[in-house]
C-alpha cells in the first residue's frame, strides 16, 4: 500500500522540510521530493490497481499522478533559475517552495483518495495552497488576480460540495469503490452530476465560470502558470471524469457537459483571436483544451480516451509554453505580443521551442493533442452529432490560426538587438516537457489500456 | 421539537440575518451578524445531536461554533482593526434598496426551486432554506465590491451547505465535515493575507486594470 502513497508522502515531506528555519536547502529538498514523486508515479504504471484504506489508485489516477509529478518536477527545476527575475517577491524563497510542494501534495492527494468527499476537500485545498503563489510577484494586478481566483473558485467549489451532498443522498456513501459498485440512479444523482460539472468546471476554467483563469495565468509567475495550466485544471477534470464514471448512463448530464465543453471551446477560440498578451493567449488556449476534454468525457467511450490523451499531452506542452513565456518575460520585460520581436535570432532555443509548443497545443499533427482531438471529433460524428463535430473542427481551426499566427510573428519578425537567450535550465526544462508531450502520441495505446475500465470500453 | 422544526426556526433567523447583512455597508456589523448566524447553526446542531443521541453531530456543532462563530469573525475583525478606514462599502455594485428587493426575491426563488424541482429528494418541509441561503450568499458576492463583504458572502454560501449537509441530509461522515471546516479556515486565512495587500494597494472595484481585461 505504501508505494501508492509515495507521491503524496514525498511532496508533503518536501513541504515540511522546506519550512525548517535557518536551513537553505529548500530548492534541493523540493527537487528531491518531486523526483521521488515522479519515480514512484512511473513505477505505479507497472503495478496493479489498488483499492484499500483511504486510497483508490486505478488507471485514471495513475495517469494523473504521473502528469502531476512530472510537471511538479519541471516546475521546481524551472523555478530554481526563474525566481531571481521576480524583483519584489511577496515572500521568501523558502515559503515559495513550501507552498509549491504543498500545492503538489493537495493535487496528488485528490487523485489518490477513495472518497469523493475527501477529493472535494483536496481540490478546495489546492485553492488554499496556490492562492498566494499567484500573488508571488506582489504587484497590484497579481494581487487582484489572486483575489478573483480565491472568491470565484471557492464559490464554484461550494456548488460542487452541494453536488457531493446530493451524491451522498443518492447512494448513502461517498466511498468511490462502493459508488462504482452500486451505480446509483435517480434525481439526486443527476443533480449531483449537473452541479458537479458546474462546480468542478469552475476550477477547470469551463465556460461560463472561466473568468478567473486568464487573469491568474496572465499575472502569476510563469512556473505557477505552468503548473496551474498543466495539471491543476486537469485535477478538476479528474473529478468530473469520476462523476461520469459513477453515472455512465446519465444522458442529460452528458448533454449538459457537452454543451458547456462546446461553449468553452467557442468562447476561447473567439477570444484568442483578440489577444494582445501572450500569457493570456495561452490561458485561453487552456480553456480551449479543457473544453475539448470536457466534450470527450461527456461523449464517453473512445472520445473519453481522446480526452485523456489530450490531458497528458496538454500537461507537458502547456507547461512548456508557460515556462517559455517566463523566458520571454525575463528578457523582453513585457507580456505584450507586439513587444516580442525576432526570437529566431535573439532567443533561438526559446523561439523554436515556442513554435513547436504552439503547434503542439493547437493540435497540429503528429502531436498527442491532434490524436486526442481526432478521437473526439470522430466519436462526435459516429455518435450522431455531425454538426457539433463540424463546429468543433471550425473552432479548432480558428484557435490554431489565432495562436500560431501570433507565435510565428514573435519568432520570425525582424530582430532588434543581440542574442539574449536564457541559460541551460531555462531552456532545457521546457524542451524536455515538449519532448514528453510529443512522446504522448506513442503512449496512446497505453493510455487507452489504463482507462479502458474507467470509461467502459 | 422535531429536526424539521429546528431547521425552520433556524433557517428563518439565518435568512433574516443575511438580509440584514445585505443592506449593511459596515463590514464589522456584517461580520458580527455572520457570527450570530453561525452560532445559531452551531446551537441547532448541538440541539439536534442531543435529541437524536448523536455525539458526532454535537461535536460538529462545537466545531462549527468555534470556527465559524468565533474564529473566522475574529480574524475578519483583526484585519479590519489594522485598516479601519477600509471597513465599509463605498460604492456597492448594486444599490442597497435594489439589493434588498433582489434578496427577498431570491428567497422566493429558493422556495420555488425546492417546491417544484427538489421536493422529491429534499422532503423536509423547510428544505428550501439552504437553497434560499445559498442564493443570498451568491448575491452578496455579486452585489458587493468590498472584499470582506464578498468573503462573508462566500461564508454564507458555506453555511447554506452546512445546513443542507447536516440538518437536511444528516449523516455525512465527520471526517469530510472536518475537512470542509479546515479548508474553510484555510481560505479565510489566505483571504486575510490577500485582502490586506489588496486593500493597501488596490482601488475598490479594481476597474482600472487594463491587463485584466479581454
Amino acid at each position: 500500500m505504501l508505494v501508492y502513497g509515495i507521491p503524496m508522502i514525498a511532496s508533503l515531506g518536501g513541504a515540511l522540510l522546506s519550512l525548517i528555519p535557518g536551513l537553505s536547502f529548500e530548492e534541493a529538498v523540493s527537487a528531491l521530493a518531486a523526483t521521488a514523486a515522479s519515480a514512484a508515479s512511473v513505477a505505479l504504471l507497472f503495478l496493479p490497481d489498488f483499492s484499500g484504506g483511504f486510497l483508490y489508485v486505478d488507471g485514471l489516477s495513475k495517469i494523473l499522478l504521473l502528469s502531476i509529478s512530472l510537471v511538479y518536477l519541471a516546475t521546481v527545476l524551472y523555478s530554481i533559475t526563474f525566481l531571481k527575475y521576480i524583483a519584489n517577491p511577496l515572500f521568501r524563497k523558502r515559503t515559495f517552495y513550501f507552498l509549491l510542494d504543498a500545492f503538489a501534495f493537495t493535487m496528488l492527494f485528490t487523485v489518490s483518495v477513495a472518497n469523493l468527499g475527501l477529493a472535494w476537500v483536496g481540490i478546495e485545498a489546492t485553492t488554499v495552497t496556490s492562492a498566494l503563489l499567484v500573488a508571488t510577484e506582489n504587484d497590484e494586478t497579481a494581487i487582484e488576480a489572486s483575489w478573483r481566483y480565491v472568491i470565484i473558485v471557492s464559490a464554484g467549489l461550494v456548488v460542487s460540495l452541494i453536488a457531493t451532498i446530493f451524491l451522498y443522498r443518492a447512494a448513502d456513501t461517498l466511498d468511490l469503490p462502493a459508488l462504482l459498485r452500486s451505480r446509483p440512479t435517480g434525481l439526486a444523482l443527476r443533480l449531483g452530476l449537473f452541479l458537479g460539472i458546474v462546480g468542478y468546471g469552475t476550477k477547470a476554467g469551463v465556460f461560463p465560470m472561466n473568468t478567473w483563469l486568464p487573469d491568474v495565468h496572465g499575472k502569476a509567475p510563469s512556473p505557477v502558470s505552468a503548473i496551474f495550466s498543466g495539471v491543476l485544471l486537469p485535477v478538476a477534470m479528474y473529478a468530473i471524469a469520476r462523476l461520469f464514471q459513477i453515472a455512465p448512463s446519465s444522458g442529460s448530464g452528458r448533454i449538459f457537459g457537452l454543451t458547456l465543453g462546446f461553449l468553452s471551446l467557442g468562447t476561447a477560440a473567439f477570444l484568442m483571436a483578440a489577444q494582445r498578451d501572450y500569457k493570456r493567449l495561452f490561458a485561453y488556449s487552456t480553456i480551449e483544451n479543457m473544453g475539448m476534454i470536457l466534450i470527450g468525457l461527456s461523449v464517453g467511450g473512445v472520445a473519453a480516451v481522446g480526452a485523456m490523451v489530450i490531458l497528458v499531452a496538454h500537461a507537458f506542452a502547456k507547461s512548456a509554453m508557460f515556462f517559455l513565456s517566463g523566458n520571454l518575460l525575463s528578457r523582453y520585460g513585457s507580456t505584450e505580443i507586439g513587444a516580442v520581436r525576432g526570437l529566431r535570432s535573439r532567443m533561438p532555443r526559446t523561439g523554436y521551442s515556442l513554435l513547436f509548443g504552439s503547434l503542439a497545443i493547437t493540435g497540429a499533427p503528429p502531436f498527442g493533442i491532434f490524436v486526442g482531438e481526432i478521437m473526439i471529433v470522430g466519436a462526435l460524428f459516429a455518435g450522431g452529432y455531425p454538426l457539433l463535430a463540424i463546429g468543433a473542427l471550425l473552432l479548432l481551426a480558428l484557435a490554431f490560426l489565432a495562436v500560431n499566427y501570433r507565435v510565428v510573428r514573435m519568432v520570425f519578425s525582424p530582430a532588434e538587438g543581440g542574442l539574449v537567450e536564457r541559460g541551460q535550465v531555462g531552456t532545457l526544462v521546457p524542451i524536455a516537457c515538449l519532448v514528453l508531450s510529443a512522446l504522448a502520441v506513442l503512449a496512446v495505446p497505453e493510455i487507452a489500456h489504463l482507462v479502458r475500465g474507467v470509461f467502459g470500453l | 421539537m422535531s429536526l424539521d422544526q429546528i431547521l425552520g426556526l433556524l433557517g428563518f433567523f439565518t435568512i433574516v440575518l443575511t438580509l440584514f447583512v445585505q443592506w449593511q455597508i459596515y463590514v464589522t456589523r456584517a461580520a458580527v451578524t455572520f457570527a450570530i448566524s453561525s452560532l445559531l447553526i452551531a446551537a441547532a446542531l448541538v440541539w439536534a445531536g442531543i435529541i437524536e443521541g448523536e455525539p458526532l453531530v454535537i461535536l460538529l456543532g462545537g466545531l462549527t461554533g468555534a470556527v465559524r462563530g468565533v474564529l473566522i469573525p475574529l480574524l475578519v475583525a483583526r484585519s479590519l482593526h489594522v485598516r479601519p478606514w477600509r471597513a465599509r462599502e463605498l460604492r456597492p455594485a448594486v444599490k442597497t434598496a435594489t439589493s434588498i428587493i433582489v434578496s427577498l426575491l431570491l428567497v422566493l426563488v429558493g422556495f420555488a426551486l425546492h417546491r417544484f424541482a427538489l421536493a422529491d429528494i429534499v422532503p423536509a418541509a423547510n428544505g428550501f432554506l439552504p437553497f434560499a441561503l445559498f442564493l443570498q450568499g451568491s448575491f452578496l458576492i455579486i452585489s458587493k465590491r468590498n472584499a470582506f463583504l464578498q468573503l462573508i458572502g462566500y461564508l454564507v454560501m458555506e453555511n447554506a451547505v452546512l445546513l443542507l449537509g447536516s440538518l437536511v441530509f444528516p449523516g455525512l461522515p465527520l471526517v469530510i465535515e472536518a475537512g470542509v471546516v479546515l479548508d474553510l479556515l484555510g481560505i479565510v486565512v489566505v483571504s486575510q493575507v490577500i485582502m490586506r495587500m489588496r486593500e493597501a494597494s488596490v482601488e475598490e472595484g479594481a476597474e482600472s486594470f487594463e491587463s485584466l481585461k479581454g
